[in-house]
């Protein structure tokens, strides 16, 4: 029933760290790659559509056990720095989700490949984040074992919210995604290409071109809105954990947003309805992406990643100009997404 | 025809293969004392990219492929420390976390190289998984020593607790694995296709991530751990490159290898060498696997398997040290591959 027209031929999708890995409860090899094979299923329908697909994934679980390890066994193995762990992640979640990916694929008989791409990606040495570290990372310590570790390590630690201490580190913007031509190249393969792991690997480059890495991170929705921006890619998929983005969250208010326009949706950001935690930064990629020439950005869930792609669900957010001819249309306000799927919609509903 | 296949001469001065494999081993980027922090790692990477500059300069097509001995092991070793709080991953998610961890590594000295002296080339690592066959005689006896040494006491409880062989290995206890051989290198095809745009890409790393591919073509990964010098003759061979070059400690391999009437090998032919490692000149853990890789890789058709060291490995290209096993019947025709003649060729 689908039609070629509803599908974008180019398309980014983040998936959360949770991808490959529970929040909490087991986290042994084979429960990670059964979470794997889970998000490969529901991923699944948008693999066999025959466009030109980018992933990129978050890495907050995992950068966090590794920074757990280097912390206990500092002792006996010298502890590493943030880029390189970003860049360890970057590697076993890649080969997990290419794995689970190709896995599901062939499962169906499809031959298409999954490909990780080892990404850094350039900040600005004076972006005011340096200068004040916010970002949380990592396992929650008791007030004195963060102490030691702040003393021991020079890192800084800041007590989060009543459950405990915890890292925290500068999170810049990202500037420039290196070697993304290397993406192209593959993504116009149809290679189905994984890059961006946890934001990409966080690097500074001097004057002669020479980069170095950062103690950082970077948000990974605002990495995947400068990968499409750069790719000329103009739809964007976020999935996180509910099918659609709401104002007045956990309020009696409560009410999700189906298609917004980028006014809207900055007003609403104005309000102070997306929390900086959780749905702000996704809410903030968003804007970016529309801002640097995307045409629609979807925050939907995992499991309604292809009905929200077909406009029967998910948050999607449209330029001011798309959301008016939505409107007159007659379907802006509805679940629809796009003016020509919209329009398809409309033609199919006709007897 | 092992000769065929056009060479450029360039203003290097020298020619060089259209294609090349480098393997470069772990020390690459690790200090041998393996106790380093960020910055002697990345030290480290800066010195293997000013050692391989001119291969990087070389516009020809280059894969590189690394070991990750001591980063495994560093791993495993935090796994084994932290296990109380923090689920120990399987060898495989290890791998290709070294993967991650050594491509950015590599990729980044490698380019800020090129960026100082002005080259617009690209490095990119690839996460590379590597096909074994699960009836492969080694996984019935796990033979191949890896990550830290414990003690007697340490590896017990921990071979108790997680499954794991331990051995005793000369002055301490260390964990056994299986060492399969390479079958299939996945996803090979994207490694040609980033290797034709003159992209330098670095792929295979620690051998590969093991795994084994079931009767639809799905793949699951095992606990192993694959020789780096055979994926790389592999990879070679399906990648259609006919010059590999393995960078080791020593400018040459020996035969009677520290005794006084040690003989370095130049040019030596395939028979030749094969009759050497049956006289068992090539000891398991350090030269072996490299002939070995070697052999296969000119069994397979391969033109010239050089190994050399890092700090040789330009000179080597040229002919001018090194030990360049080829084909029998190239071995009497001086003319083709020199082993002193190249320099003066392109010049």
């Amino acid at each position: 029933m689908r039609l070629a027209a509803d599908i974008p031929r180019r398309l980014i999708v983040a998936v959360g760290g949770n991808a490959i890995d529970a929040d909490r409860g087991d986290d042994s090899p084979e429960a990670q790659k059964a979470i794997a094979a889970r998000t490969a299923q529901a991923m699944l329908p948008l693999l066999l559509l025959d466009n030109q697909l980018v992933i990129t994934h978050g890495n907050g679980p995992q950068v966090g056990k590794l920074l757990l390890a280097n912390a206990i066994a500092r002792e006996r193995i010298r502890p590493l720095s943030l880029d390189i762990l970003v860049a360890q992640t970057q590697g076993a979640t890649a080969y997990i989700l290419a794995q689970a990916f190709e896995n599901a694929l062939r499962a169906v008989g499809n031959p298409r490949h999954v490909v990780g791409l080892v990404t850094q990606v350039e900040v600005d040495p004076a972006d005011p984040a340096f200068a004040h570290p916010t970002k949380p990372v990592g396992p929650f310590f008791p007030e004195a074992e963060a102490k030691a570790l702040a003393d021991e390590l020079g890192v800084t630690v800041q007590e989060d919210a009543g459950r405990g201490w915890r890292y925290v580190v500068p999170s810049p913007k990202p500037i420039h995604i290196c070697d993304i031509s290397l993406a192209q190249t593959l993504m116009a393969m149809r290679t189905v290409v994984i890059v961006g792991g946890g934001g990409g690997v966080p690097v500074v480059r001097d004057a002669q071109g020479c980069r170095h890495g950062v103690e950082a991170v970077i948000d990974k929705d605002l990495t995947t809105a400068a990968i499409a921006n750069v790719l000329g890619i103009r739809d964007m998929m976020i999935l996180t954990a509910v099918p659609r983005v709401a104002i007045h969250f956990g309020k009696p208010g409560q009410q999700e947003l189906c298609t917004v326009s980028l006014s809207q949706i900055r007003r609403y950001q104005a309000e102070g309805h997306f929390p900086a935690g959780s749905m702000g930064p996704k809410v903030d990629a968003a804007v970016r992406f529309l801002e640097g020439g995307g045409r629609r950005a979807i925050i939907t869930s995992l499991e309604t990643a292809m009905p929200a792609l077909l406009g029967e669900t998910g948050t999607h957010i449209v330029s001011d100009a798309d959301f008016a001819a939505l409107q007159a249309n007659g379907s802006g306000s509805g679940a629809s997404g796009t003016p020509s799927l919209a329009g398809r919609r409309a033609q199919r509903s006709t007897p | 025809m092992t000769n065929g296949e056009p060479r450029h001469a360039n203003d290097v001065g020298f020619e060089f293969p259209r294609r090349l494999i480098v393997a470069i081993s772990s020390s690459a980027i690790d200090p041998l004392d393996g106790t380093g922090t960020p910055q002697a790692l990345k030290e480290q990477a800066a010195a293997t990219a000013q050692a391989m500059l001119p291969l990087l300069l070389l516009d020809n097509q280059l894969v590189i492929t690394h070991g990750n001995g001591p980063q495994v092991g560093k791993l495993l070793l935090a796994s084994a420390v932290a296990r109380g709080r923090i689920t120990p991953q399987s060898l495989d998610i290890l791998v290709a976390q070294t993967q991650g961890g050594i491509a950015y590594l590599l990729a980044q000295a490698f380019e800020n190289a090129l960026r100082a002296v002005g080259s617009p080339r690209h490095v990119v690592g690839l996460v590379t998984q590597v096909e074994v066959d699960p009836q492969d005689p080694a996984f019935a006896a796990p033979s191949k020593p890896v990550g830290p040494y414990f003690t007697q006491g340490e590896a017990q409880a921990l071979a108790e607790q997680f499954g794991v062989t331990v051995k005793e290995d000369g002055r301490a206890w260390r964990y056994v694995v299986p060492s399969p051989q390479p079958r299939h290198i996945c996803d090979i095809s994207l490694v040609e296709a980033l290797m034709c745009t003159r992209t330098v890409v670095v792929a295979g790393g620690g051998g590969g991530i093991p795994v084994v591919r079931d009767g639809i073509g799905c793949r699951r990964g095992v606990e192993a751990v694959i020789d780096k010098d055979l994926t790389t003759a592999a990879m070679a061979d399906v990648l259609g490159i006919r010059d590999m070059m393995i960078l080791t400690r020593v400018p040459r391999i020996a035969l009677r290898y520290g005794r006084p009437d040690q003989q370095d090998l130049g040019r030596v032919s395939l028979s030749e060498i094969r009759r050497y490692r049956a006289e068992g000149h090539f000891p398991p853990g350090t030269m072996g696997p490299k002939v070995d890789a070697a052999i296969r890789f000119v069994e397979g058709g391969g033109r010239c398997a050089i190994i050399t060291s890092l700090d040789h490995a330009v000179p080597a290209l040229r002919g001018e040290t090194g030990t360049h096993i080829v084909p029998d019947e190239s071995v009497d025709a001086p003319a083709a591959v020199p082993v002193a003649g190249i320099a003066g060729a392109g010049a």
